[in-house]
């Protein structure tokens, strides 16, 4: 019994501990005041090497974000953004990006998680994402200097139109 | 008209070749100091008054009955002097014949013997030479059964063994299911 108590000792005044969740929790800017409607965000996973994005769901009572990519190619490590965005007269406005990675070169399980950094970006967005490229007029559309998620919070400024 | 016909084809097939034969006038002599002459006289029937005319110079002919020393082949034996003239003749069981080798007009005449003669006889069976078997290298000789049927069933079974390895091992997967998840630190 005493080496069971000293184990459980040991264990308990060990490092802090990584928890993986289900699903991402939903950024805190998305609870915000906001000018206009946020709950029409949504969010999307791009993954280098795949042109298409994989749509992700939003549920704002669990505060995750969730959902699955399939058909992602092996063999390689792979970068990945997940976005949120709205859609502005047809078009699409990024409003923040949250990055993260996962090796899949010797992988052999068939579903993997992509552990998504709790790091948000509102201004320094990644256009490409392998290599690594910055692209300020992602997180900026009208590129007058004030980042998308401000513009579209803000009571007067409009993010499609440099003002 | 018939019965002559089985007479003829019941008959034996009459020889009537004379013999041939065949000699080598010697050089050497005998330890004996004597001639060795031999004939080889062939003929489908049984030989019959063979004779050996011989002569020494000057001197008249005297004759001498070769004696058969093997199947085919006669010999005689004359005193190894120099000038010696001869000739031979036989006839076969049919009275074919004569043939001659040499004649009392042109007869064959012998220099003084030189050296002495080979022990060898030409009707002796040629001397078999028995070749040194070869030996060939170790590697270009055939393994042995056991060796290679061992061989081939370790290749086989690491065959298997690495087949079996391959369809049963985790393989790194083609395609992914990707699951973003947050990292929530916890003290």
């Amino acid at each position: 019994m005493r080496p069971l108590v000293l184990v459980l000792l040991v264990a308990a005044c060990g490092e802090s501990q990584t928890v993986v969740n289900q699903g991402v929790p939903l950024p805190d800017f998305l609870m915000l005041d906001c000018n206009r409607d946020l709950s029409e965000a949504g969010a999307r996973l791009r993954i280098s090497g795949h042109a298409a994005a994989c749509p992700l769901s939003i549920d704002r009572d669990q505060q995750t974000v969730s959902g699955e990519c399939a058909q992602i190619s092996a063999g390689v490590e792979r970068k990945v953004v997940l976005e949120y965005y709205v859609l502005i007269d047809g078009e699409l406005l990024v409003l923040a990006q949250q990055s993260g990675s996962v090796d899949l070169t010797e992988t052999q399980l068939d579903r993997q998680t992509v552990t998504i950094a709790p790091a948000l970006a509102t201004r320094r967005c990644l256009g490409s994402l392998h290599p690594a490229e910055i692209n300020f007029s992602l997180c900026d559309n009208d590129g007058d200097g004030m980042e998308n998620l401000v513009e579209y919070c803000h009571e007067t400024r409009e993010p499609l139109i440099a003002e | 008209m018939v019965i002559l016909a089985a007479i003829l084809w019941a008959a034996p097939a009459a020889d009537v070749n004379p013999p041939r034969v065949g000699h080598e006038p010697p050089k050497a002599a005998d330890r004996q100091g004597n001639w060795r002459l031999w004939f080889e006289v062939r003929d489908e029937s049984q030989i019959f008054g063979a004779a050996l005319y011989f002569a020494t110079d000057p001197g008249a002919w005297q004759t001498i009955e070769p004696e058969q020393v093997a199947p085919g082949w006669l010999e005689a034996v004359v005193p190894a002097t120099a000038g010696l003239r001869y000739f031979f003749e036989v006839f076969d069981e049919h009275g074919n014949g004569p043939t001659r080798v040499g004649s009392s007009e042109v007869p064959f005449v012998l220099q003084a013997p030189a050296g002495e003669l080979s022990a060898v006889r030409p009707w002796d069976a040629p001397k078999v030479i028995v070749a040194e078997p070869v030996i060939r290298p170790w590697w270009l000789k055939r393994p042995p059964a056991k060796l290679v049927y061992a061989a081939l069933g370790t290749v086989a079974l690491s065959g298997v063994i690495y087949g079996s390895y391959n369809l049963l091992r985790d393989r790194p997967v083609s395609k992914v299911t990707l699951i973003p998840v947050g990292k929530d630190s916890q003290p």
